[in-house]
């Protein structure tokens, strides 16, 4: 198991506060943040190329916070790939195993192997400036995995091939983690992120805000980031009181801004989330149950996959969909005001 | 012309010019390139002035650097005397002629190689590191064989600088007389027109080397390995 203690790291404007986390052994382990969250400096801390200023990196038992590079058991695959320009694909490979002072018989045997299980023998003797990005990038995991590290870290892996190769590239890393190795992959992706974690850790700012199954992470977001990225653009954060002789709590978005909903009544602070699927739209003020109706101004109506998505100014943006047959026979457009309402128990408080 | 090169005492000047020139610049290159690595990549106290201090032989009156060289390389001195006891001498020796001339041209060595070091990406370096490389593995499997192209460079213009020299050699030691001194000699002494010959032949085996040093370099240049696979095709 590796595990992070409290690690803090400063350089420049940037910091990594307080993070910890674990990785099970064979645990497929995503780390999930927009671009300059820190998850590239993370890893390469985890890979002993930078030092934290405090903090604990544990493998197995064994403090590797202050070991060299190149007595960590960690390969990391750069988001870059950082092959070496001056060697064929059979030295890349072989590199590390060169450097263990492996016989000639032995190297040429795992990088036969590694070859063969990355489908890239019949590229073996060119050089990495005439490969694709997809042909260097299992030349870049072929060279890691020959060290046999016990975790493996990979940089944004997907980022720099095309779809196809995606879905081909997914399915190697499934196959690389079924055989037992550890991975901790960083992605500013949400969809790879759901296709590939068996847990997830959110970093923004430098700081780890959520960590679990991708189930728990993306169904109960902690952050407009993590909201957005998942499709909740009813996403806000908002100030707790409670209704008087009610159950209801009051959810302040903005000063005269309360949506209503159920929760844990101690909470002062949180967020709520209102799934768009949730929210009721009517022309004149509706004659309904919901606690929640607002009367707003149309702002943006654009086409979207099931329909039209339109954000609504009720003092707090709403998002709502549409489908184009209502868009039509409501003549729906930007400028139109319209009600939108939910029920107070479709709102889900978050601490 | 033809004259002068069959001259013994021409012939052996110019051939101790090569080997000097030759011979100072291998040696100086065995603590300069890890030097001029250190310039590159390492962040020390000083370092900037360490960078300007590199470039001082070139920007001095190079007879006061061979006054200085003097003070360091006599019997007098710790480091001339510690060198005689083991047999070494310098003044008025081959030894002494290879040292002023690579001093001087040191510079150009250390400046080529540094931007050499300093191209390779830093990405390439840990890579290898985190290959299980340690440093000075990554040095003579990463970090040198991608520079190798700056530092070749370096190691022709400090030899071809080294064979021109005269104003720190002739301090140091003004026999055996080096091609430079040679020259100078014969024109106070003849007068032009016994001097140009000779000046001729210099240049002219100077450009030799030059051009067949940088012939070297080219082809070992990745691009003109391109290129003469192409026209293999």
């Amino acid at each position: 198991m590796l595990e992070l203690r409290n690690i803090n790291y400063e350089t420049g404007n940037f910091q990594l506060h307080n993070i910890s986390f674990r990785v099970e052994d064979g645990e497929y382990f995503v780390l999930l943040g927009p671009s300059g969250a820190g998850k590239s400096v993370l890893l390469e801390l985890i890979a002993g190329l930078t030092f934290c200023d405090s903090g604990n990196i544990i493998f197995k038992g064994k403090d590797y916070t202050d070991a060299p590079a190149w007595k960590r058991p960690f390969g990391l695959v750069f988001q870059d790939l950082s092959l070496f320009p001056h060697m064929n694909v059979y030295d890349n490979i072989a590199y590390s195993l060169k450097r263990l002072k492996l016989d000639k018989n032995s190297i040429s045997q795992s990088v036969e192997e590694l070859s063969i299980e990355l489908e890239i023998q019949h590229l073996l003797y060119r050089k990495p400036d005439s490969l694709s990005g997809g042909e260097q990038q299992r030349v870049a995991l072929a060279r890691t995995l020959a060290l046999k590290p016990s975790v493996l870290l990979l940089d944004e892996p997907l980022s720099a091939v095309d779809v196809s190769l995606q879905h081909e590239l997914r399915a190697l890393l499934r196959k690389i983690n079924r055989n037992g190795v550890s991975i901790i992959h960083v992605t500013h992706s949400f969809e790879e992120a759901l296709a590939m974690a068996q847990r997830v850790s959110i970093i923004e700012k430098g700081t780890i805000i959520h960590t679990g199954t991708a189930h728990e992470v993306f169904e109960r977001p902690k952050s407009s980031f993590i909201a957005n990225l998942s499709g909740h653009r009813n996403f806000f954060k908002v100030r707790v009181s409670r209704e008087p002789d009610s159950d209801l709590l009051r959810a302040e978005v903005s000063p005269g801004n309360p949506i209503y909903c159920y929760g844990n009544p101690l909470l002062t602070e949180g967020f709520v989330l209102i799934n768009h699927e949730n929210i009721v739209l009517s022309l004149d003020k509706p004659d309904l149950s919901t606690r929640n109706n607002f009367h707003g101004v149309i702002t943006d109506l654009h086409p979207s996959r099931h329909g039209f998505e339109i954000t609504i100014d009720a003092g707090i943006l709403l998002h709502a969909q549409l489908t184009a047959e209502s868009v039509q026979k409501f003549s729906l457009e930007q400028g139109s005001k319209i009600w939108a309402c939910f029920k107070a128990s479709s709102v889900t408080l978050i601490d | 012309m033809f004259q002068v090169s069959q001259n013994r005492d021409v012939r052996e000047s110019i051939l101790l010019t090569l080997a000097a020139s030759m011979l100072g610049t291998l040696l100086l290159a065995i603590p300069g390139i890890p030097l001029s690595y250190m310039l590159a990549r390492k962040q020390f106290p000083f370092r900037r002035f360490v960078i300007g201090l590199v470039d001082l032989p070139v920007v001095i009156p190079h007879s006061a650097a061979g006054i200085a060289l003097l003070g360091f390389l006599s019997k007098d001195s710790f480091f001339g005397s510690g060198m005689a006891h083991l047999g070494i001498e310098f003044i008025g020796k081959p030894a002494g002629i290879a040292m002023a001339m690579a001093f001087v041209s040191l510079p150009f060595l250390l400046n080529a190689a540094r931007e050499g070091f300093a191209s390779v990406p830093l990405r390439l370096e840990q890579a290898a590191l985190n290959l299980g490389a340690t440093p000075s593995q990554v040095f003579f499997t990463i970090s040198l064989p991608l520079a190798w192209r700056s530092i070749l460079s370096g190691l022709i213009m400090m030899f071809a600088r080294g064979m021109s020299e005269f104003g720190a050699v002739v301090i140091i030691a003004y026999h055996p007389m080096t091609s430079s001194v040679m020259l100078w000699e014969w024109f106070g002494a003849y007068g032009l027109k016994y001097a140009r010959p000779i000046a001729v032949l210099v240049i002219l085996i100077s450009l030799i080397f030059f051009i067949l040093l940088r012939l070297l370099s080219k082809n070992d240049d990745p691009v003109s390995r391109k290129k003469r696979k192409k026209n293999d095709a």
